[in-house]
C-alpha cells in the first residue's frame, strides 16, 4: 500500500515527494497535466518556442532545501540573479538580482536612500528568515514541540532589541507605499520595489500589509537557479525518482475518499482507487477540501473558512515569440527582467483600480522577463522569447469576455512595446495571452491567482490559509496541505512542499 | 412589530380577549375567549382550530434532497418513505441542538421542512454540493391544526381524503372545499390530530370550511395559552423554553445535545457523516451531563403548604415559563423550564432539565415554589413523558 | 512667575478635561489652558446661525466609557443621550434599508435585500458582541507592551492572553482576522447583499483614510460597533444639546472636584528646561509653571508645534514626522426650515430620528475613495446624516430643524495642495448637497444656512493637524502600543514631565474619554504629581 499520496506536481508537490522518499516513505505522486512542475513547468507556447515555466523569480528558492535534496547532485545550478531594470518609459534604473544586490546609474543621495531602507530590511533578515523556514507560529501550542518553536520565534525577536522589535511589528502591518515614503527614495524607485509586494494580489501598494510581502521577499531572496524554474523543476524528478517515489503524470484526482473521518483511497477520473493512509495536497486547499471531499465530511465551521478563502487573480501573462531580439535601451542591455510601470506609487495604485470593479485597469504595469538571453534553445537562434506579466487584469469566468481581453492585453503590450522598439510589430511571430481565467482553466491555479491565496495580512502566517489549516495538517485524520496555500506561500520557495513534508515525517 | 397571518381577518373579530403575543414576527393569538380552559378542554374533548402558520417552512426537492437533509438531521431521512413525516432536530458542528422541526417527504425528491426559527441559512450553508433547490415557503403557506379527538370526524365531512388510511405521522394530498391542502396527521397536543397546509390565498376558505363542519363537533378556535397546557402535558418541549438554539446563546453551558433533551431516539449513529456526528459519539460514550426528565409535585405537600399560610391551594389557571429551581437537599441540581396544572390530570406538572444523576425515574427532589412572596419548596417525583398520552393519538 | 501647579493641560477638548478631571478628584492642582473662547475642542456646540446648534465637528456618541460617566457622575453636571438606534440606508433606484431597534422588523427588511443575510444578521450581532467583550480589555485598559522586560508587563501580558485564550481558538482566530482584514472581506464571510454590506462596512471607514475594501477596516468598524450605551453593546446617541453638552459636562464635573479651566488662553511653547518639561509660555507672553505639562492636542502639534523640532532627539522628529494624520473627512451643516422628504420613503417616520447612510453599494465606496487618493473630494461620496433637532428641539428654533452631515471622503492633501480648499470649499459643499438631493430632492429648497468645514477649516479653526478627526490615523501600525509612536504609549512622552493624553494615544479616536481618564490614571500611579 502507498504510504502517503501527495497530490499535485509543482515546486511543492516535488520537494515533498523527494524529503518523503529519502524519509523512507513509500510516495506516490500525481499530477493531473501530462508534465511536471505545475506553473514552474517549461512551455511551447508557438511551435519553437518556449519559456522555461510560468514564474520566472527562482531567487526565493531555499537553499536548505536544495542542500537537504542534494539539487546539485541533480544537475541544478545555482547563478546570481539577473539583473532587473526598472522604467517608466524615459528613466531607467538597474539594479542587480531582483533589487536585493546593488544599485546602479543612481545618483548618490539615491544611493543612500536606497542603502538606508536596504539596511533596515537586513536588520530584520535573521528573525524573518526563522519565521519562513520554519511553520507558521502555533496560535494555540500544545506540547512541548510547539511551546519550543514559539519560545524559539520569541527569542529571536527579543534579540533584536526592543526598539528595533517595536520597528518590526509596526512594519508588518503598513502598507508598502507608507514604508517606502519614510526613506525618500525616488518615485521611479519605489515603484520598482513596491511592485514585488503587490505582485498578483488584489490591493495596490496603498492597502495595509503590503510592506510585510516586500521584506519578507527582499529577506527570503538569494541565489537563483540558472536554467530558470524548469531546471529547477529537473532537477527535482530525478531527485524524486533517485530516492525511489512513484511518479505518475497524466493523473487527475476525483476524490480523497474517507472512511470514518480519516483518508482510506484516492480514487482518479480514470475510476483508479489508490489506497492510502495519507494524502499531501498540495493543490489548491479549495480544491482540496470543496471538490475532492464528500462536503458532508466537512463541519460547516471548516468548510465557511475554506470558502471564504480569497483566491482573485489579477495578473495576465502574455508570452511573445519574436524573430529578432527586442532593441533595449543602453541602460537595460544586460537585464533579465524589466519592471515598467508608471514612474511612481500613486501611478501604481492606479494599476489596481481596475479588478476592484471587474473592469482592466486603464493603466497596466508590464514586467517584461527576457529569458532567452541567458538560456539556450527556448526560441530559433537569434530570435527571442518574451514572459510578459501583466498586471491588472480581473479574472471573470466568461469566455467572451476573456477573448476580448486576450486581445486587449496583446494590443495594450505591443503599443508599449513600440515604445521601446520601434521595429517590434515587424519582429512578432506569434503572441499567447493567458488572462486570469486561462491560469484557471489550463494551470488549475483558482481564480488565477497565481500564488494560490491571496497574499494579504489575514491569509499570512499563522492564518495562512486558513488558521485551521495553517500547520500543514488539517482537521481531516490523514490529510495534509502543502501548496503554495499555505505558510509561508508564495513564488518558488519550496517551502510549503519542505514543511509539510516535515510534518509527515515528525508524525 | 408582528404582521397578520392569512388567518387574520378570521380570527380578529374573534380574539374578544385581545390577547395577542409575537410568534415568530406574526401576529398569534394567546386565548380568544377571556379564559383559556374551554379552548383547551376543546382540544381534549372535542377539537381546537389553532392558526400555525408562523412556523416557518422550507421546500426541499431534487436528486439529493434526501442526502441533504440526512447530513442535516440527526434522523437519518433517507429511510423516509413518501407520505410520510418525521420528527426530527438538527444540529450544529458541535453536536448542540439548533432547533427541531418535521419534515415531511411529499414526493419521490420532495421535501417540506418546518422549523420553529428562520433555517434558510442554515439549509444554503449544507447545501453546497448538492443537487438540490431550497424555498422558503413560509409567508406562501398558511398551516392550521386541528386537534382534539373529533377533528377526524370533522375533516371527514369536508375533504376527499381516506383518512383512515393516513395513520399517525402520515401527509397526503387531498381536495378539501375545492381546495388543494396537504393534510397531515401530526400536532403539538400529543392527541388525534392534524395540520392542513394551503396556499396562502385559500387560508379564509380552508377556515371557513373547518369551521362549519366543526360546528357540530362543537369545535372551537384555540390559542397559544391552551395549546401551551396541552403540549407540556404530551412531554413537548419548546425552543427557547425548554432548549436554547445552538446559534443564539453564548454560553456553551446553554446549548443542548438531543441526548439531553429527550431525542436520544431520533439520533442514528451508525450512519454516514451528519451534522453533529463525531461530537454525538464522543457523548454517547462519554454520557450526557443533562437529562430532560418530567415532574409531578406531591400534591398533599402543596396542599400542606398552602394550609399552612391558611390558604387554599391556588396554582396559576396558565402554563408557566417562567424557569424554577430543582434541588436535591441543598444543592441546586436542574430547573424546571415549563411547568402548568394539568386540568385533566389534575397535578401540577413540569418539563425539567435535571442532572443526569438525579434524573432517573422515581428519583424525589424539589422544587421552588412561592406562596405570599415567599420561597418555598415542594418534592416533586422524577417520572416518564408524556404525562397524557391517549391511545387515540396513534390509533388508526 | 505664577502660581505652580501640578499639572497644566494644554486644550480644553473632552480628553483634556476627562483628564483634568480625574486629577483634580486625586487632590491634585490641575489646570486646563483652551485656546477658543469656547471648551469641548472637536467635542463642541456652536451656534453657527442664530437659533440654531450644531454639532459642529463630531456629533453622535457611543464610545464613551460608562466608567467614566460613573467615576465623573455625569448626568448630573447635564450629560443625557438620547438613543439614535435607526440606521436608514436609500438606494437610488427607490429602495431602501432600515435597521432599528426591532429586531423583527429589521430582519424583514433586510429580507427584503436577502432572506439568508436577514437570518445571518442576528447571528453576526451576537459574535460582534462576543468580540466586543474579547477586545473590551483592549480599550479600557493602558496598551500592552509586548517588548518589554519589566515581569510586571510581562504578566499584565500573559493575563491579556489568557483572557483571550479562556475564550477559545475560534475567537481569538477571529479576533486576529479582525485585525486584519477589510471590512468588506470580513463582512462578506457573513453576508451576501451588497446593500446591506456597504451601509454596515461604512463604520469601518469612519474617519480613516482607508477605504471599505483596505485591509485594517474590519477592526475599525468593531471599534464603532463597541459603543456603549446604558451598558448595552453597540448603540449609539445623540447627546441632549449636541455634543458639546458633553465637554461642558465634564468641564463642570472637573470643576466642582477642583480643576481650574481658562479659555481664550492659548499655548504658544512647552518651557523646557535639561530636557524636562517645565510649564508653558502663554501667546501673551505670560508663563506657567507646573510639576508635568499634559498636552490634549495631537502629537504633531505637540512637538513640531509646542514643543519645537530644534529640542527635539533628530530621531524623534523622524518618528513624529513619519506619524501619519491625513484628515479624510469633512462636515456639512445646514440648518432647515422644515425636514426633507426621501422619495424612497416619504414622511417623517423612525428613519428620519436615526442615522441617514448614504452608503448604496461597495463599488460607490469604493470610488469615492479612488477620488480622495489622487487627492480629489469624492464627487459622490459617503454621508451619515443626522438630524438632532428631531429628538432634541433645543438645539433649533420652533418647527425648524439642523441637519448634520458627516462626509468621507474629503483628503486634506488635495492634489492641488491642502491650502486650496478655501478655493474648492463651496464645490465641496455643493457636491454633497447635490448628491444627498438625490435621495431627498426637496433638499435644496429647505436650506436655510449652509455650513461646510474641508479638513482645512477643521485643522485652521478646531486645531486638529490636517483635519484628522482621530488626533492620527487608526491604522493598526499606530495602534495600542504603538500609538503615538513606538514605545511612548503610556501617555508618557520622550520628553520628561511631558505628558500626553488625547486621541493621539491608545486607545485612540472617538468620543471614548479613556486617553483622557487612563493618562490621569497613569500619571497617579508614576506619583510624578
Amino acid at each position: 500500500m502507498t504510504e502517503v499520496v501527495v497530490i499535485g506536481g509543482g515546486h511543492n508537490g516535488l520537494v515533498a515527494a523527494a524529503m518523503l522518499a529519502r524519509g523512507g516513505r513509500n510516495v506516490l505522486l500525481l499530477e493531473a497535466r501530462d508534465r511536471w512542475g505545475g506553473r514552474c513547468a517549461p512551455w511551447e507556447f508557438h511551435p519553437g518556442y518556449h519559456v522555461p515555466g510560468l514564474l520566472h523569480d527562482t531567487s526565493t528558492f531555499d537553499p536548505r532545501v536544495a542542500r537537504e535534496l542534494r539539487l546539485e547532485e541533480q544537475g541544478a545550478r545555482f547563478c546570481a540573479p539577473g539583473k532587473l531594470g526598472i522604467t517608466d518609459g524615459s528613466r531607467h534604473l538597474v539594479l542587480t538580482g531582483h533589487g536585493s544586490g546593488l544599485v546602479q546609474t543612481l545618483d548618490a543621495a539615491e544611493a543612500d536612500a536606497w542603502r538606508a531602507w536596504s539596511s533596515a530590511v537586513q536588520l530584520f533578515q535573521p528573525v524573518i528568515r526563522q519565521l519562513l523556514n520554519s511553520p507558521a507560529p502555533p496560535l494555540n501550542p500544545r506540547g512541548g514541540g510547539e511551546l519550543w518553536q514559539l519560545g524559539l520565534q520569541g527569542l529571536a525577536m527579543r534579540r533584536l532589541g526592543r526598539q528595533d522589535m517595536l520597528e518590526l511589528l509596526r512594519i508588518l502591518p503598513m502598507s508598502v507605499a507608507d514604508w517606502l515614503e519614510e526613506f525618500s527614495l525616488s518615485p521611479l524607485l519605489a515603484e520598482g520595489l513596491a511592485f514585488e509586494a503587490v505582485r498578483g494580489g488584489f490591493f495596490g501598494p496603498r492597502a495595509a500589509g503590503t510592506a510585510a510581502n516586500l521584506l519578507f521577499h527582499h529577506c527570503s531572496a538569494g541565489q537563483a537557479i540558472a536554467g530558470a524554474a524548469s531546471a529547477l523543476v529537473d532537477a527535482l524528478v530525478s531527485c524524486c525518482r533517485r530516492n525511489g517515489a512513484e511518479l505518475r503524470t497524466d493523473a487527475r484526482v476525483q476524490r480523497i475518499e474517507l472512511r470514518n473521518g480519516r483518508v482510506a483511497a484516492v480514487a482518479l477520473d480514470s475510476g483508479e482507487k489508490i489506497s492510502t493512509h495519507a494524502v499531501l495536497s498540495c493543490g489548491h486547499p479549495q480544491s482540496t477540501f470543496l471538490d475532492w471531499i464528500d462536503p458532508a465530511e466537512l463541519t460547516l465551521g471548516l468548510e465557511r473558512e475554506i470558502r471564504c478563502i480569497r483566491t482573485r487573480g489579477t495578473a495576465a501573462q502574455v508570452h511573445l515569440a519574436l524573430s529578432e531580439q527586442l532593441a533595449l535601451p543602453a541602460p537595460f542591455q544586460d537585464v533579465e527582467v524589466i519592471r515598467w510601470g508608471r514612474g511612481g506609487l500613486e501611478g501604481l495604485e492606479q494599476v489596481f483600480d481596475g479588478p476592484k470593479y471587474g473592469q482592466m485597469s486603464a493603466e497596466l504595469h508590464l514586467e517584461i522577463w527576457l529569458p532567452s538571453r541567458a538560456i539556450a534553445d527556448l526560441a530559433p537562434p537569434g530570435e527571442e522569447v518574451l514572459s510578459i506579466w501583466v498586471q491588472s487584469v480581473p479574472y471573470r469566468p466568461q469566455p467572451d469576455w476573456n477573448e476580448q481581453c486576450r486581445e486587449d492585453v496583446q494590443r495594450l503590450v505591443m503599443e508599449k512595446l513600440t515604445e521601446l522598439d520601434p521595429e517590434v510589430h515587424g519582429k512578432l511571430r506569434a503572441a499567447r495571452v493567458l488572462t486570469p481565467w486561462d491560469l484557471e482553466q489550463q494551470w488549475g491555479l483558482v481564480g488565477g491567482q497565481i500564488f494560490h491565496v491571496e497574499r494579504t495580512l489575514d491569509q499570512s502566517l499563522m492564518l495562512r490559509p486558513r488558521a485551521a489549516l495553517s500547520r500543514y495538517a488539517t482537521p481531516i485524520a490523514g490529510l495534509y496541505l502543502g501548496g503554495s496555500g499555505c505558510h509561508p506561500g508564495g513564488g518558488i520557495s519550496g517551502m510549503p512542499g519542505y514543511l509539510a513534508a516535515r510534518t509527515i515525517l515528525d508524525s | 412589530m408582528p404582521v397578520p397571518t392569512p388567518f387574520h381577518e378570521r380570527t380578529a373579530p374573534l380574539c374578544i380577549s385581545y390577547k395577542w403575543k409575537d410568534w415568530a414576527g406574526y401576529y398569534a393569538v394567546c386565548t380568544y375567549d377571556y379564559c383559556h380552559e374551554a379552548e383547551y378542554f376543546a382540544f381534549r374533548e372535542s377539537a381546537g382550530l389553532l392558526d400555525v402558520t408562523p412556523l416557518y417552512k422550507y421546500e426541499v426537492y431534487g436528486p439529493d434532497a434526501a442526502a441533504l437533509l440526512s447530513r442535516m438531521m440527526v434522523r437519518d431521512i433517507s429511510k423516509l418513505r413518501v407520505g410520510r413525516v418525521a420528527y426530527c432536530c438538527w444540529c450544529d458542528d458541535r453536536g448542540k441542538v439548533i432547533d427541531d422541526g418535521t419534515v415531511s417527504r411529499l414526493d419521490e425528491e420532495y421535501y417540506r421542512v418546518t422549523a420553529a426559527d428562520p433555517t434558510l441559512y442554515w439549509l444554503h450553508r449544507l447545501s453546497r454540493g448538492y443537487r438540490v433547490t431550497i424555498r422558503d415557503s413560509s409567508s406562501e403557506i398558511g398551516a392550521l391544526a386541528l386537534q382534539g379527538p373529533h377533528s377526524r370526524d370533522i375533516l371527514r365531512q369536508c375533504c376527499d381524503a381516506d383518512l383512515d388510511a393516513l395513520r399517525f405521522f402520515g401527509v397526503t394530498r387531498c381536495r378539501l372545499d375545492d381546495l388543494q391542502v396537504w393534510i397531515s396527521r401530526t400536532g403539538y397536543t400529543g392527541d388525534l390530530g392534524y395540520e392542513i397546509w394551503v396556499e396562502r390565498a385559500g387560508a379564509g376558505r380552508l377556515w371557513d370550511a373547518l369551521t362549519s363542519a366543526g360546528r357540530l363537533h362543537g369545535m372551537l378556535p384555540a390559542g397559544l395559552d391552551a395549546l401551551d397546557m396541552a403540549r407540556i402535558e404530551a412531554g413537548f418541549i419548546l425552543l427557547g423554553i425548554d432548549y436554547y438554539s445552538s446559534l443564539k446563546v453564548v454560553l456553551e453551558s446553554r446549548k443542548s445535545s438531543p441526548f439531553e433533551i429527550g431525542m436520544n431516539w431520533m439520533v442514528k449513529l451508525d450512519r454516514g457523516p451528519f451534522v453533529g456526528r463525531d461530537a454525538l459519539l464522543r457523548e454517547k460514550s462519554q454520557g450526557s451531563p443533562w437529562q430532560l426528565v418530567g415532574l409531578e409535585a406531591d400534591w398533599q405537600e402543596l396542599e400542606a403548604l398552602y394550609d399552612s399560610y391558611g390558604l387554599p391551594p391556588s396554582l396559576p389557571a396558565q402554563a408557566s415559563r417562567d424557569p424554577l429551581p430543582v434541588y436535591s437537599g441543598d444543592r441546586q441540581v436542574g430547573q424546571a423550564t415549563s411547568h402548568t396544572w394539568s386540568p385533566l390530570l389534575k397535578k401540577k406538572i413540569a418539563i425539567a432539565s435535571i442532572r443526569t444523576p438525579f434524573s432517573h425515574p422515581g428519583q424525589r427532589l424539589q422544587i421552588e415554589h412561592t406562596v405570599e412572596f415567599e420561597r418555598r419548596r415542594v418534592t416533586v417525583t422524577v417520572v416518564p413523558t408524556p404525562f397524557f398520552n391517549p391511545e387515540r393519538k396513534r390509533k388508526p | 512667575m505664577a502660581r505652580r501647579y501640578d499639572a497644566v493641560i494644554i486644550g480644553g477638548g473632552h480628553n483634556g478635561l476627562t483628564c483634568a478631571a480625574y486629577l483634580a478628584r486625586a487632590g491634585r492642582r490641575v489646570l486646563v489652558l483652551e485656546r477658543r473662547e469656547i471648551l469641548g475642542g472637536a467635542t463642541v456646540t456652536e451656534e453657527i446661525y442664530p437659533g440654531f446648534k450644531f454639532s459642529a465637528c463630531s456629533y453622535v456618541v457611543s464610545l464613551l466609557r460608562p466608567w467614566i460617566i460613573r467615576d465623573l457622575d455625569l448626568p448630573r453636571y447635564g450629560y443625557q443621550v438620547l438613543p439614535l438606534d435607526a440606521t436608514f440606508t436609500p438606494f437610488p433606484d427607490g429602495g431602501y434599508l432600515l435597521r432599528d431597534s426591532d429586531p423583527e422588523r429589521t430582519r424583514r427588511n433586510i429580507a427584503r435585500l436577502s432572506p439568508r443575510d436577514a437570518e445571518v444578521y442576528g447571528e453576526f450581532g451576537r459574535a460582534m458582541g462576543e468580540l466586543g467583550r474579547l477586545v473590551k480589555p483592549l480599550i479600557d485598559l493602558p496598551a500592552p507592551q509586548p517588548a518589554s522586560l519589566n515581569p510586571a508587563e510581562l504578566f499584565k501580558l500573559l493575563r491579556l492572553g489568557r483572557h483571550f485564550q479562556q475564550r477559545g481558538e475560534d475567537w481569538v482566530t477571529a479576533g486576529l482576522k479582525m485585525l486584519t482584514m477589510s471590512a468588506v472581506d470580513f463582512l462578506s464571510e457573513w453576508f451576501e447583499s451588497e446593500r446591506l454590506i456597504a451601509p454596515m462596512a461604512v463604520s469601518g471607514i469612519i474617519g480613516t483614510f482607508l477605504g471599505i475594501r483596505s485591509p485594517g477596516t474590519a477592526y475599525v468598524l468593531l471599534h464603532h460597533y463597541m459603543g456603549e450605551i446604558d451598558g448595552s453593546f453597540r448603540a449609539w446617541g445623540l447627546p441632549r444639546g449636541g455634543t458639546g453638552q458633553i465637554a461642558a459636562a465634564i468641564a463642570s464635573a472637573a470643576q466642582a472636584l477642583g480643576a481650574e479651566i481658562r479659555t481664550e488662553s492659548p499655548v504658544h511653547q512647552i518651557l523646557q528646561r535639561r530636557g524636562e518639561a517645565r510649564g508653558v509660555v502663554l501667546e501673551d507672553g505670560r508663563e506657567l509653571e507646573a510639576r508635568v505639562v499634559i498636552s490634549a492636542v495631537d502629537p504633531h502639534r505637540t512637538f513640531l508645534g509646542m514643543v519645537g523640532e530644534q529640542h527635539l532627539p533628530e530621531e524623534l522628529t523622524r518618528q513624529v514626522r513619519r506619524y501619519k494624520l491625513r484628515g479624510s473627512s469633512g462636515k456639512v451643516n445646514l440648518a432647515l426650515a422644515a425636514l426633507p422628504e426621501f422619495s424612497c420613503l416619504p414622511g417623517n417616520g423612525l428613519h428620519l430620528r436615526g442615522d441617514i447612510t448614504i452608503a448604496p453599494g461597495i463599488d460607490y465606496l469604493e470610488r469615492a475613495f479612488d477620488d480622495a487618493k489622487y487627492g480629489r473630494f469624492s464627487r459622490r461620496p459617503f454621508m451619515d446624516v443626522v438630524i438632532p433637532s428631531l429628538s432634541d428641539p433645543s438645539v433649533a428654533p420652533p418647527g425648524k430643524h439642523v441637519m448634520s452631515i458627516f462626509v468621507q471622503y474629503a483628503p486634506y492633501h488635495l492634489a492641488e495642495g491642502p491650502e486650496d480648499w478655501p478655493r474648492q470649499r463651496d464645490a465641496f459643499g455643493d457636491a454633497v448637497i447635490d448628491t444627498l438631493s438625490e435621495y431627498a430632492p426637496n433638499l435644496k429648497e429647505l436650506i436655510l444656512h449652509r455650513h461646510v468645514l474641508t479638513p482645512w477649516d477643521l485643522e485652521q479653526t478646531y486645531g486638529l493637524t490636517e483635519g484628522n478627526i482621530f488626533h492620527g490615523e487608526l491604522s493598526l501600525e499606530q495602534l495600542a502600543f504603538l500609538r503615538p509612536l513606538p514605545g511612548w504609549s503610556r501617555y508618557r512622552t520622550p520628553i520628561d514631565r511631558l505628558w500626553m493624553c488625547a486621541s493621539g494615544t491608545h486607545p485612540g479616536g472617538g468620543i471614548m474619554g479613556t486617553p483622557g481618564a487612563l493618562c490621569a490614571k497613569t500619571l497617579l500611579e508614576s506619583e510624578a504629581v
